[in-house]
């Protein structure tokens, strides 16, 4: 996969994670948030993403074996 | 890669009491004379033992990447009275780095090698079942060229299970969003962490990007999300699940978790990778090459009387000030010297870097102005020395080569006073290019108020600075009105 398509499935990826957030979307705070708390948030959200994958792969990789590289 | 290099003088004492590190309630970092000494409470110091011990800690230290650290003896420093050392405490003492730097004096090249470094280190350690606890620039020095962890205390051990990095959010802020920042919209390191000790949030890149830029791919992960995510926890009436908890929360197997977190590192890796700096343009770049006034022949001759003059002082640590791209201090490092090189001119200064990382050159470059030199922040204005502070009594020679005249037109320092300091910066040598106001560069920068300067003559100068030094050789250049001086500080000189 080029670095192109790669970009592109990257941001195809991103998109679908993001529709749930964009149709919530908010238009103002209304309280007080710690710094680093969207950060934390988000990295919560990634963990829980990757963790799933990790299943997946291990699942994938019993099929068609070793994948070539990260 | 480089040894470390003791100042060659004494500082000149008078100074307060050594400061002491606050923030880690697991130990504390103090100077003790020349040596530098970290007092670690008993229930830390089997974990830093530890850490020190293992693979990775012990490759890192080999390789020059992380503080080289020792346990002392009890006899070892049993007669040494510590102020606010207990009995409990355990003492170990680091390797020193000569010249401590700020990531609010570093160009943004330092901070994203600072930035490399921290993560290298941390995925290293995961895999001998250690973490990083925090994640700032104030974690590292630099020796020379290259980044060195210093701070061995944020090394902690991890809970297998645990597949949070409490401190991404930290090297978030702190590296990739002023990296970010640096790229969309040129804004420099100094301009972040001179007011700020813990980098950008989110929400402030958020508030600078437009909708095309707040979408795109590098500020979606960064920026965009972070701040939604924040904004729906901000409302009073979102559930308590979406709240976040910073408890650990372990997950059902170890080599989930470490999949996890390798993957979040090599995330971080990658936009590393894409926030690199780029060669940056400014009005300095590219100057002596292109730019200047000097022809081949008469760069050949200032070049030949610095290396002369390098060659008779023989520095162990020079300061060139106005460095730009380091043609002068390369050479002074060649001849041997550790070099601390600072330009206003950030883009100049990365390029400087660039050039000394690739040669193995033992010079750091600082955007540094002498005029309006660094202040001392942090905490009491004492966690984070001035710039003057650290540069009194650490170097044999100072160079001021094609500076001077930016100093007393533009910034109106008188010429005494640019001596006198000179005079203070110095421990021995003083290499430096008096510029006459007829010079053709002097006259574009003077802006029609020559009057000012009329007096300025190479006598008046040699006058003025024979206040403080000796003359040793000098050197007319010949076409262009500009002189150089090897000068020599008197020693009784105050």
């Amino acid at each position: 996969m080029t670095l192109q398509n790669r970009r592109l499935m990257g941001a195809l990826l991103t998109g679908m994670m993001l529709l749930p957030l964009l149709l919530a979307a908010p238009a103002k705070a209304y309280g007080y948030t710690d710094p680093g708390t969207g950060t934390f948030a988000y990295q919560m959200a990634y963990a829980a993403f990757i963790g799933g994958t990790f299943y997946f792969r291990k699942l994938l990789a019993r099929f068609i074996g070793k994948r070539p590289g990260k | 890669m480089t040894a470390v290099t003791e100042p060659s003088a004494d500082r000149a004492d008078g100074r307060q009491a050594a400061f002491k590190s606050f923030r880690d309630p697991a130990g504390a970092v103090f100077r003790h004379g020349n040596r530098i000494l970290r007092a670690v409470h008993e229930e830390s110091a089997a974990d830093l033992d530890a850490f020190l011990s293992t693979r990775a800690a012990r490759d890192a230290m080999d390789s020059g990447k992380l503080v080289r650290s020792i346990r002392l003896s009890p006899d070892e420093f049993g007669d040494v009275a510590l102020p606010g050392l207990r009995p409990e405490n355990t003492l170990y003492e680091h390797e020193r780095v000569w010249f401590p730097s700020y990531p609010h004096e570093w160009p943004p090249e330092l901070l994203h090698a600072a930035g490399r470094l921290t993560r290298d280190l941390f995925a290293g350690a995961l895999s001998d079942g250690f973490g990083l606890k925090d994640a700032t620039p104030y974690n590292i020095l630099f020796q020379g060229a290259s980044p060195l962890f210093v701070d061995v205390l944020s090394f902690e051990r991890r809970e297998p299970r645990d597949a949070t990095w409490f401190a991404y959010a930290q090297f978030v802020r702190t590296f990739l969003l002023p990296l970010l920042a640096h790229r969309e919209f040129g804004i420099f390191p100094q301009d972040v962490f001179l007011r700020r000790r813990d980098g950008l949030e989110p929400e402030e890149l958020y508030r600078w990007a437009g909708l095309r830029k707040q979408l795109s791919p590098d500020f979606l992960s960064l920026v965009t999300l972070p701040y939604w995510m924040a904004q729906r926890m901000a409302k009073p009436s979102a559930s308590r699940t979406a709240s976040v908890t910073y408890h650990p929360n372990p997950l059902d197997s170890e080599e989930k978790a470490r999949f996890v977190l390798d993957r979040l590192l090599d995330d971080c890796g990658r936009k590393l990778a894409h926030l690199e700096p780029g060669p940056a343009s400014s009005t300095w770049t590219g100057y002596l090459d292109q730019k200047s006034l000097y022809t081949p022949t008469q760069l050949e001759q200032k070049e030949r009387f610095v290396r002369e003059a390098l060659e008779l002082a023989k520095p162990r640590t020079a300061l060139d000030v106005g460095a730009n791209e380091g043609r002068f201090s390369f050479l002074a490092a060649r001849q041997g010297a550790s070099v601390v090189a600072i330009d206003s001119d950030a883009a100049v200064a990365g390029k400087l870097w660039r050039e000394a990382s690739a040669q193995s050159l033992d010079v750091l470059p600082l955007v540094v102005d002498l005029t309006r030199p660094t202040p001392a922040l942090g905490w009491r204005n004492r966690e984070c020395e001035s710039f003057l502070d650290r540069a009194f009594g650490s170097f044999d020679m100072v160079m001021m080569l094609a500076v001077i005249h930016h100093m007393l037109v533009t910034e109106r320092v008188p010429l005494e006073e640019l001596l006198a300091l000179a005079a203070q910066l110095t421990c021995g040598y003083l290499l430096i290019e008096f510029v006459a106001p007829s010079d053709a560069m002097f006259m574009r920068i003077v802006r029609g108020r020559e009057a000012l300067h009329q007096d300025l003559t190479r006598a008046v100068f040699e006058a003025a600075a024979a206040a403080h030094f000796d003359l040793l050789k000098s050197q007319p250049l010949d076409g262009l009105h500009r002189c150089l001086y090897l000068y020599r500080l008197r020693p009784n000189n105050a």
